[in-house]
């Protein structure tokens, strides 16, 4: 991402700082990925819609930027672009979503991924 | 005459007064609304002209200064702001914008800036720190925003991506 500083004058880049993960901290602590996109789009809606914009998202950031895409209007909206970049489809990542939520340990999440990450 | 897609409608303010400068920056066609290059003066802003002069004009009234005195990079304070015209202030303001200005944002003011955001967005310059978003550029006239939701798994200190392998590696997708 730090390449992107280099970005043309055009563009305005924002890194997306999540709930209680870094030091803002203001918003509750959302339980799931689909709650934490309707905590994104009731805070930024406004902000974000008000000129053209792409979403980016990386590995599980793609995901996330995809449910948020979802929650757009097809029309009248500014949503240009969704980019995905190191993560499968989020659409075969359902099987996989109902999968990681079976399992028991953190141990296990990690064994799953031990294959060789999300790529 | 504009001529919306179907669906859309116009923006308003909240006393239902058209938003000449979302308009302007929004509906109309990019290449229309696309902000000039100011070569001569490249430190000012010239995104958003309309309401930049719109709020330069009401500044002007409110503060007593005539408009060129009206630097871009003055605070509100700096330019003579007290809790009496600061009231007078909000007043047009809201005339202006779709989201509700308040006194007490004009303080946290630094320049002129700060104001088309607040006016433009909503966004007061203590909401834009504590904001989700981080800006990582300064582009002051830029056309897009790009948001970037990093790795949630690497943020949330889950070690189930193979970064070091995958990143060089991966298939970028765009839908």
């Amino acid at each position: 991402m730090r390449y992107w500083l280099d970005a043309p004058s055009t563009l305005q880049l924002y890194a997306v700082r999540i709930p209680n993960r870094t030091n803002y901290s203001d918003t509750p602590y959302a339980e799931n990925l689909d709650e934490l996109a309707e905590i994104f789009m009731r805070d930024n809606y406004s902000f974000i819609n008000s000129t053209p914009f792409v979403l980016y998202g990386q590995c599980l950031g793609g995901l996330m930027a995809y449910e948020i895409a979802r929650k757009f209007p097809a029309t009248g909206c500014q949503l240009k672009r969704v980019i995905v970049a190191s993560c499968p489809s989020p659409l075969d990542l359902a099987a996989f979503q109902r999968e990681i939520s079976s399992l028991p340990t953190f141990d296990d999440v990690k064994r799953l991924f031990s294959g060789g990450g999300t790529s | 005459m504009f001529i919306l897609p179907s669906g859309e409608s116009l923006p308003v303010t909240r006393k239902n007064t058209v938003m000449r400068h979302v308009v302007r920056t929004s509906i109309l066609p990019s290449f229309v609304s696309q902000p000039r290059v100011d070569n001569a003066n490249p430190g000012q802003i010239n995104s958003n002209e309309g309401i930049v002069r719109d709020i330069r004009k009401i500044l002007s009234e409110v503060l007593k200064l005539p408009e060129d005195s009206i630097c871009d990079d003055k605070s509100l304070i700096e330019l003579g702001l007290s809790s009496l015209t600061a009231v007078e202030l909000v007043g047009k303001l809201n005339e202006i914008s779709l989201h509700q200005v308040l006194a007490s944002d004009l303080y946290e003011i630094k320049n002129l800036k700060q104001v088309v955001t607040l006016v433009v967005e909503g966004i007061t310059p203590k909401g834009l720190e504590n904001n989700w978003l981080l800006p990582l550029n300064n582009a002051p006239n830029h056309v897009t925003k790009i948001i970037c939701f990093p790795d949630l798994g690497k943020m949330l200190n889950l070690e189930i991506c193979n970064f070091t392998n995958s990143t060089k590696a991966a298939k970028h997708q765009i839908f």
